[in-house]
């Protein structure tokens, strides 16, 4: 672990989170994380995408949370003692055109299957994104990174909540 | 006479006799109507007329005087002259209406008129002397002659006149009197004629009605009592008329019943009596009666005919002639008389027939039946050896039977301890499963109390992890914190290993003890099988112990039979010899019956072919010997009773080792 390893937009080197999802591991930039909790109670809401799972109460703020197997279209698991929420800070997220409630700092928690650690990725373990050709999106990766002989996919979540869905997300947070 | 006579006859006289009253009657009537009608018309026409005239006359008369007097008096001479000239013409006017009146029969009437007529003419003299001498205004003379001669000639006239008035007064009440005696005598016929027409009418009535009436009401009551049943009825002709003919009728009628009523009862009551052959002359009988005589004449032939024919068979039947048969044809119920005899006959003929053949029977049976009783009498004496073989036999059983029971006896002391050391074992298998139970429940406390400590890592990872994140989002001054934050980590990461491990360890054991559990579980369920065994073996022996004893007992209860079946034997010897001998004697009875029977004669008869034989001893008794060494060869297999079949037996033998 570097000292002075901070987020470097360019080449991405910096801190993160990882995390397991069906096996692969994720990695987030610890700079987008609020806090990491185990699953609470979820208040369901209606009407929202399939993958919003609800709210949680989190020291008295309402955020809402939504299950990343979904949002990736992998199959859904039943929630055991390993599952975790990861609680993102958004208006940090530089890559972010975030044209309204600039000021505003809005939380949305994401349930993954099991939190791993906090690493360090340097600039030479980081990979760009693979291309599979234009009608396929991946946007929502912000690079490969290689730790230990494992392939980290580093996530940007600025990317993988749309602008659409954070609309959403922000009327939800009445 | 009139009794004789027709109703027609009878009736006429009645109505005639009626008539003949009324029309005298009605003369009687008539002739004191016509009396009473002649004196009321002599009184109105003469008597009253004469006495109103009478009278007349006499104020005429006065009123003349009382002029003259007036004319003397000195009145008016002219008027009084003139009514005197009216009064004297009415006054000749009455003495000719009278005039025309006169009676010229009566005496006393005349006598009177006479006078009366000379007094006028002395009046009227006066008068016109007096009238003249008015008209030649000679009052004086007027008055002298009017004192002189007038006043006298005036009272003669009138009293004359006064007598003819008292004349009449006295006739007319004559014929009043008369009027009312002849009235009075009229009323009197009259009546009397009524009651007495009244009276004969009635009587004549009465009897006329009398003589109709009673003798159709005696043919009524005769015909009553005919409907009520009674014949033995006479009814009395005694008038011609329509009634007497009607009665003769009634009474031949009554007759021709009668005699019908006594030819029934003639007929039944000698049919009563068993006289089945009278009949009834029908000759005395016309049309219905006479049919109905003869339809009961020949309903006594129609019961009588086949009467004769089943007693001549009857007849025939019992001097044995079986064949005998009712062969005419009969109608009804006596169709089935004639078949049931008929039956009668067949049957008895069968019957006789089947005794033939049943006698012929008998006669084969006796013979089996002397030549069964001689072999019988042989087997006996052979069964009697046979017998004391199976005596001493029996000796040998008792004794094995002894070693038996002792046998048993051990045999179950032997269950009883095996069946205490399995219960032993089973208290103590019960302890080891209690135990195996508290190390699962233990293990399962444990596991809890793992599943904590794993949570605990789990949080305790996820604080770390937190701490690492703060640690970055402080930049240089979180330095020192993530390193704390990293071995925390790996403490958790540390514990959650140990606990998973320690789980492993307390699964295993716990499946371990479970294992155990079920192994103790199977151990106990073969001891209660072992000790529900060792029970049967026990009840198994004890029945042996039992059986033994009874066998025992059977045993003697064989010796027993055997000595009985031993006398009966010899019973059994003697038996035979006389039966032998019985059916020798029924043999001849058969034959005697056979005898009897074929004396009746029978429309087909049974060929005699028995007589009595000697049985063949020998060839009889051949069969019998064989037979018995049969018996002999064979003897019951149901005494054959092995233990085997009795007890699952195999198996066993080991354990019974191990408990000895």
């Amino acid at each position: 672990m570097s000292d002075d390893l901070i987020f470097n937009p360019k080449t991405n080197e910096g801190k993160y989170l990882t995390f397991n999802l069906l096996e692969e591991q994720y990695g987030i930039s610890v700079y987008d994380i609020m806090q990491i909790i185990a699953i609470p109670n979820i208040i369901k809401i209606p009407q929202t995408p399939h993958y919003v799972k609800g709210v949680i109460n989190l020291r008295g703020k309402i955020i809402p949370v939504m299950d990343l197997r979904l949002r990736f279209s992998l199959p859904e698991q039943e929630y055991d003692d390993k599952t975790s929420i990861i609680v993102i800070s958004l208006h940090t997220i530089s890559s972010l055109q975030n044209t309204f409630q600039e000021d505003q700092e809005t939380f949305v928690g994401i349930i993954v299957d099991k939190v791993l650690e906090v690493i360090d990725i340097h600039a030479n373990d980081i990979e760009s994104k693979p291309t599979f050709g234009v009608e396929l999106d991946t946007d929502f990766i912000l690079a490969m990174a290689k730790v230990k002989n494992i392939v980290v996919t580093l996530l940007d979540m600025g990317k993988i909540l749309t602008s659409r869905e954070l609309e959403h997300i922000q009327k939800m947070k009445i | 006479m009139l009794k004789n006579a027709k109703i027609g006859a009878k009736l006429s006289i009645g109505f005639g006799i009626l008539i003949v009253v009324i029309i005298v009657l009605a003369i009687v009537t008539m002739v004191s109507f016509k009396n009473v009608g002649d004196i009321k018309d002599e009184l109105l026409t003469e008597n009253f007329v004469k006495f109103d005239l009478t009278n007349r006359l006499s104020s005429i008369v006065a009123n003349v005087s009382i002029e003259y007097y007036r004319i003397q008096n000195g009145s008016d001479i002219r008027s009084s002259r003139r009514l005197i000239d009216e009064t004297v013409a009415e006054c000749n006017r009455t003495v000719e209406s009278y005039t025309e009146l006169l009676d010229r029969n009566n005496t006393d009437e005349m006598a009177i008129w006479d006078e009366l007529i000379r007094f006028r003419t002395i009046f009227l003299s006066v008068a016109g002397q007096m009238n003249n001498q008015i008209d030649a205004g000679e009052l004086e003379s007027f008055a002298e002659t009017f004192d002189s001669s007038f006043d006298r000639a005036a009272n003669n006239y009138l009293t004359v006149i006064q007598r003819l008035v008292e004349f009449q007064r006295q006739g007319a009440y004559g014929k009043g009197v008369e009027l009312s005696g002849v009235h009075q005598k009229d009323l009197l016929t009259i009546n009397l004629v009524i009651i007495i027409g009244l009276i004969t009418a009635i009587i004549f009535a009465v009897f006329i009605t009398k003589m109709i009436t009673k003798p159709i009401r005696e043919c009524v009551d005769i015909a009553q009592k005919l409907e009520k049943g009674q014949t033995r009825l006479t009814i009395k002709v005694d008038t011609k008329d329509e009634t007497g003919e009607l009665k003769d009728a009634m009474q031949k009628m009554i007759l021709a019943i009668k005699s019908m009523y006594d030819d029934c009862m003639y007929l039944s009551s000698e049919a009563i009596e068993g006289r089945l052959k009278s009949r009834a002359d029908t000759a005395k009988h016309e049309n219905d009666f006479a049919k109905l005589v003869n339809y009961i004449n020949m309903t006594l032939d129609a019961i009588v005919n086949p009467i004769t024919e089943a007693m001549e068979v009857m007849e025939m039947i019992a001097n044995k002639d079986l064949t005998a048969r009712i062969k005419s044809d009969y109608k009804g119920d006596l169709l089935d008389f004639k078949k049931n005899i008929n039956l009668a006959g067949q049957t008895l003929e069968e019957s006789i027939i089947q005794v033939d053949s049943n006698v012929e029977q008998i006669l084969a049976a006796s013979n089996e039946i002397a030549s069964g009783a001689q072999s019988l009498a042989e087997s006996t004496s052979e069964q009697a050896s046979s017998l004391e073989e199976i005596s001493s036999s029996l000796e040998e059983i008792n004794s094995l039977t002894g070693n038996n029971a002792d046998s048993a006896k051990s045999g179950l002391r032997l269950a009883d301890q095996a069946v205490s050391a399995v219960e032993q074992s089973n208290v103590s298998m019960e302890k080891m499963n209690k135990a195996m139970d508290s190390i699962l429940k233990s293990s399962q406390e444990t596991g809890k109390i793992i599943k904590t400590i794993e949570d605990i890592a789990f949080q305790t990872n996820l604080l770390a992890l937190n701490a690492a994140v703060e640690a970055a989002h402080a930049g240089d001054a979180g330095k020192g914190f993530a390193v704390v934050a990293e071995e925390v980590k790996n403490l958790a990461l540390r514990s959650a290993e140990a606990a998973k491990n320690t789980n492993s360890l307390i699964e295993e054991s716990s499946r371990n003890s479970e294992m155990g559990s079920n192994i103790v579980e199977q151990v106990t369920k073969s001891f209660l099988e072992m000790k529900e065994q060792f029970s049967k073996v026990k009840s198994i022996v004890n029945e042996i112990s039992a059986s033994s004893d009874e066998q025992a007992h059977g045993v003697n209860q064989i010796s027993t039979g055997v000595h009985e079946m031993n006398k009966g034997t010899q019973q059994n010897a003697a038996n035979a010899e006389q039966s032998a001998a019985a059916a020798q004697e029924l043999n001849n009875q058969a034959e005697e019956l056979k005898g009897l029977v074929n004396n009746f004669k029978v429309s087909r008869k049974v060929e005699s072919q028995n007589h009595y034989k000697q049985p063949k001893n020998n060839h009889l008794l051949n069969d019998r010997r064989q037979k018995t060494a049969k018996i002999e060869h064979n003897p019951p297999k149901a005494l054959e009773i092995k233990p085997e079949n009795l007890l699952p037996l195999n198996g066993f033998d080991d354990d019974f080792d191990d408990f000895k």
